[in-house]
Parts: C-alpha cells; sequence; structure tokens
C-alpha cells in the first residue's frame, strides 16, 4: 500500500504523533479520533503539494479515511 | 438631571421563570444541574458577596470562567449589584489577561479554582475571587434578603462588556447595555427560531463570545428553556457524545464542528435529536449546508452577528434557509452595502456593509477614535464586511480589511507576519486567508534573504517557528515562498490578490 504508507509519511511530517500514525488503519475516521481541525486542513494542504493536486469544498467532505484520500489521489 | 432607569436585565432573565416554574432545570453541566430557583438564589448570594467587596455601580469585574454552572451565576450576580461583568475566555495567556485588566481596570478578578499564573499573587490592586464549578465560594453561604438584592440601572449604563481581536493584536473592549442581552430573544430567538420553555439548547461558542453568551445564557433564561453546558474543548467526539446524551433541540455551533462532525461520521446518515441547528462565526460554505443536510435531513440556519451588535442581524430562518446564503436582514436592523467613498453601490453589487441597530455598543472602551472611524454619526457601524444582496439574501464576499477568521476566531495577519519576520531567513512575508476544503485559514507568502535556498526542510522550520511563537488557529496552514509580493504604486501590500491566487473558488 505505497500510497497510503506516503499518506502516513504526510502525516507524521504535519506533527501527528508517530504513534498514532503507526496505528491507524486505512479504514479508519481521522476526524476526532486521529486527526484535529488543525491537522486535518495540515493534511489536506500536505496532499495537495505532495500530489499536485487540489481538493475541492465539496470533495474535501468526503474525505473521512486513508482509503477516501487514496482513492481521491488515484481514482479508478 | 435624572437619568430614566430600564429594567435590570438580569432581574428580568431570573425572576419571569420562577414562578412558572422555579423546579424546572436551567443549566445542565456534566453530571451537575441547576434550578430555575437555586440559579436565582445562588446569583443573589454572589451579589451580596460582591457587594461585601465594595463593588459600586459600573465597576467592572473580570470573569474567567470556562462553560459551566458558575458562569451565569457569577455574571448574573454582577449585573444584579449594577456591575459590569467582563467576560473573558479563562485560557487567554497572562499576557492577554494583565493587558484587559488594565484596560477595563477591573478591582475584582472572578476565577475557578486554584490561581496558577503568577501575576495573581504579586498583582495587589486585583482582587482575585476564586469559586468553584458551581459558583461557592469557600464553601460558605450567605443568609441575605435575597428579594430585594439588585441595582436598577439608569438607560445608559452598561452590563457586560466582551473584548474582540483587532489588526494590531491588542483585544478592544465592547461595552453592551442591559437592553442587548434582551433584545436579541426577541428579534432572532422569538421572532426567528421560535424558542419555548421545552428547548434544550447546546451552544459549542463559549460565553466569552456574543454568540455563545445569547445563545446559552439569554436565550434560555429568557425562555425558560434548558441549557447544555460543556466547559471542554468542542471536539467532534466530546460534541456528539453531549448530542446523544442530553437531546438538545436547538444545536448552535461553528462551520468547522459541523464539518468535523461529518468527517467524524461512518455512517450513511446521522439521526439527530434537533429541531434546528445553527451556525456563526464564519460564512458556511454551501456544500457543508448541502452535506449536513443529506446527512442529517437537517438545514443549518447561518447568520451573521458582531461583538459591537451583540447577535446576528442578518440571518436564515428555518424553512427557508439558502444555502450558500447568511441569510435575510433581521426585522430591527437596517443594512447598507457601501463604496469606499460611503455611497451606496447599485443593485447587485458587491458593498462594505454598515448595519445599524438597537443592540449596537454605544463605543469601544477607552477607544475613541476607533469608536469614531467605526460607529459613523448616523449610527451606522461599519462591520469590515464584504456583501452582496440578491433578492434580499445577503451573500458574503471577504473582508474589506485583511483580517482573518480561522476556525470563528479572529487572526491579524500582522501578527502572524511579526512572528514569520523574526526568523533569519525571512526577507519579507505576507499572510492572507486561503481555503482549505471548508475551512478558511492563515496561508503565509515569504520572501527569503537573497542566496537562501527555498526547501520543504525550511518551509517546516518557519512553520515550526511560528507554532513555537503563536496558538495554533493562527497558524498558516501553507507557506508558499514567493521572489515578490505584490504591491501597490505606494508599496503597499495586496493580500487580497495573494487570497485570490491561493483560494479554491467552491463549485458553483
Amino acid at each position: 500500500m505505497p500510497v497510503i504508507n506516503e499518506l502516513k509519511d504526510l502525516m507524521l511530517n504535519i506533527g501527528v504523533e508517530e504513534r498514532i500514525v503507526n496505528e491507524v488503519g486505512p479504514e479508519q475516521i481521522l476526524a476526532g479520533h486521529v486527526m484535529d481541525s488543525v491537522h486535518y486542513t495540515a493534511f489536506i494542504v500536505a496532499i495537495e503539494g505532495r500530489y499536485g493536486i487540489r481538493v475541492t469544498d465539496r470533495y474535501a467532505l468526503k474525505l473521512r479515511t486513508l482509503n477516501d484520500f487514496r482513492n481521491y489521489i488515484n481514482p479508478g | 438631571m435624572l437619568k430614566t432607569s430600564v429594567s435590570n436585565s438580569a432581574l428580568e432573565l431570573l425572576t419571569g421563570n420562577l414562578g412558572l416554574h422555579p423546579d424546572k432545570i436551567a443549566y445542565i453541566c456534566a453530571d451537575k444541574a441547576l434550578s430555575y430557583s437555586d440559579l436565582n438564589k445562588a446569583c443573589r448570594r454572589f451579589a451580596h458577596l460582591l457587594q461585601k467587596q465594595g463593588i459600586v455601580p459600573q465597576e467592572r469585574v473580570l470573569i474567567a470562567l470556562p462553560d459551566c454552572l458558575a458562569f451565569p451565576i457569577v455574571f448574573l450576580g454582577c449585573l444584579l449589584t449594577g456591575g459590569v461583568a467582563v467576560a473573558v475566555s479563562p485560557t487567554l495567556s497572562e499576557e492577554e489577561l494583565a493587558l484587559i485588566i488594565d484596560d477595563c481596570g477591573a478591582r475584582i478578578l472572578v476565577s475557578l479554582g486554584k490561581p496558577a499564573v503568577p501575576y495573581y499573587a504579586v498583582d495587589e490592586k486585583v482582587k482575585v475571587i476564586i469559586c468553584d464549578d458551581q459558583g461557592q465560594v469557600d464553601g460558605s453561604y450567605t443568609s441575605v434578603e435575597l428579594d430585594t438584592l439588585y441595582q436598577q440601572p439608569s438607560v445608559d449604563d452598561i452590563a457586560y462588556m466582551l473584548y474582540s481581536s483587532g489588526s494590531t493584536g491588542r483585544p478592544k473592549g465592547v461595552p453592551h447595555l442591559h437592553k442587548s442581552l434582551l433584545l436579541p430573544c426577541d428579534l432572532v430567538g422569538k421572532a426567528l427560531l421560535d424558542i419555548k420553555s421545552d428547548d434544550v439548547i447546546f451552544s459549542t461558542s463559549k460565553f466569552s463570545f456574543a454568540y455563545g453568551l445569547i445563545n446559552s445564557l439569554a436565550f434560555p433564561l429568557r425562555f425558560g428553556a434548558t441549557a447544555i453546558l460543556h466547559p471542554g474543548k468542542p471536539d467532534p467526539l466530546a460534541v456528539l457524545n453531549i448530542i446523544h446524551l442530553h437531546g438538545p433541540s436547538i444545536f448552535f455551533s461553528v462551520p468547522d464542528i459541523f464539518t468535523q462532525i461529518i468527517l467524524s461520521c461512518t455512517d450513511r446518515e446521522l439521526i439527530l435529536p434537533m429541531r434546528l441547528c445553527c451556525s456563526a462565526g464564519e460564512a458556511l460554505p454551501a456544500p457543508l449546508f448541502e452535506e449536513w443536510r443529506r446527512l442529517t435531513g437537517l438545514e443549518i440556519l447561518d447568520g451573521i452577528g458582531s461583538t459591537e451588535m451583540a447577535y446576528h442581524f442578518i440571518s436564515n430562518v428555518p424553512g427557508r434557509a439558502v444555502a450558500g446564503s447568511a441569510g435575510q436582514l433581521v426585522p430591527g436592523y437596517r443594512a447598507r452595502l457601501v463604496d469606499d467613498y460611503g455611497n451606496d453601490v447599485p443593485a447587485g453589487r458587491e458593498g462594505n456593509l454598515l448595519i445599524c441597530g438597537p443592540t449596537r455598543t454605544p463605543c469601544y472602551w477607552n477607544l475613541p477614535e476607533l469608536s469614531a472611524g467605526t460607529i459613523l454619526p448616523d449610527g451606522f457601524v461599519k462591520t469590515g464586511d464584504i456583501f452582496l444582496e440578491r433578492g434580499g439574501f445577503y451573500y458574503y464576499r471577504g473582508r474589506c480589511d485583511d483580517m482573518i477568521k480561522s476556525g470563528a476566531c479572529w487572526v491579524s495577519p500582522f501578527i502572524v507576519e511579526d512572528a514569520l519576520r523574526s526568523h533569519p531567513a525571512v526577507a519579507e512575508c505576507a499572510v492572507a486567508v486561503v481555503t482549505v476544503g471548508t475551512f478558511n485559514r492563515p496561508g503565509a507568502f515569504v520572501v527569503l534573504l537573497p542566496g537562501t535556498k527555498q526547501t520543504p526542510a525550511l518551509a517546516q522550520e518557519l512553520m515550526s517557528h511560528i507554532m513555537e511563537r503563536l496558538p495554533d488557529y493562527m497558524c498558516p496552514v501553507r507557506i508558499r515562498f514567493m521572489t515578490e509580493l505584490p504591491r501597490t504604486s505606494t508599496g503597499k501590500i495586496q493580500r487580497f490578490k495573494l487570497r485570490e491566487q491561493f483560494t479554491h473558488k467552491h463549485e458553483e
């Protein structure tokens, strides 16, 4: 799961605790459990920078798990 | 000259319920509850305690309490004496608290639990009253003539004061008359939201904000409803837990919290007990309105108010909310959209919003120049917001100054820029609002010293540098390196160009 691992690296880069990053599963809800709104926005910014994509507000509300982000980055 | 006297707002809010339902619960906080009867007694005991401290009418009392049962007791107790309740967040830094004490001239500070900040011990000018989370001081009760213990205010007596952040970072005091606690109940609570005594109200916005103060103090007491108080951080799990435990019928919150609740939800639908969901503090994006309605079946009623106007002056109404709009003018208020010269803009054009209404602050405390510049001679107040009006609905289009609303809190770009400029690699910088998903956050645009390489590691270092100096909500969510910043012919930074460059527009 290379993209999932890359996303976890980004989570570490934005300051999410390493223990939490190691434990988070691809289907685990991120908001409130893993990241607060400060980390969440930083995570989106990091993803946009890393993959050269834009996360619009409409889609941002549907990105709840690492799998959701992976599918948004690599659709299809 | 004899001044006309008016109702003491605390007395009106307290006594209205005593005859109807004295044993009804006014407030719930965690596993504790406070009836209307007990609230009344506790307020009067606290008022008596303040009088024993020598409080005189119009004297300021600083209240640095979380959202717990103690707050309404202390706040209303202060108002009963004719004192001015200055409500501030208990999480203020020592420096911010010292500034406010100095500015408002408070001689008394009410705090919860054991003081932890050094200045409490050394500043002998301030008497600190420590109460517990139920407003009790030293566990003692005083037997007083409770029924007659109140001060009849005059028409221009100040009842309370809140502090609002300004562009310089120095908080500014916004005083309000007694009517500012009561009128929003009529103009919004009754006329628009139809709040009744069987309502249970839960506001994630705290008492130290104008929005939270009216939601959790004025509305429940005016209508004999019950309010749920949460002293902690409003993270989505805690908020959902409270909603499931206490079943509020009216939920007041901010766009960030609604977003976080949506993101924390795994189910295709979310069954909630509320009949009304209301939002303020920042503009509610249309996609957020639509996703919340899809998930819960409920509208979010967006509205806009200000500390200066005490509560909402534009609001959506139940059953007629328009996604992406702040709503319609609240009856009782007047609005103008003007250009930079003060002329009304043509219909359908963006303009600077001016508001006039009965809940306006008389002035900024100790700031006559700012007061004169913001509160116009005709009574209209410059809100600093840019709006478009279409079909009677108002649509937010940004700020006419450079201030940023991040997580419903004001962020001055100048404060963040000062923090950035203190890093040795930074030649110049500008901070402007950027939109990330549904969140508005500060974004930083940095020009480095000649010869300094633009690297991800340096961006991270700058981020860490700021995070050591500023609270989370002020920290830029993104740092972008530039070769130069957009400027006017006279050298002034054009932050609006940075916003336009890097903000994702909503899908139409």
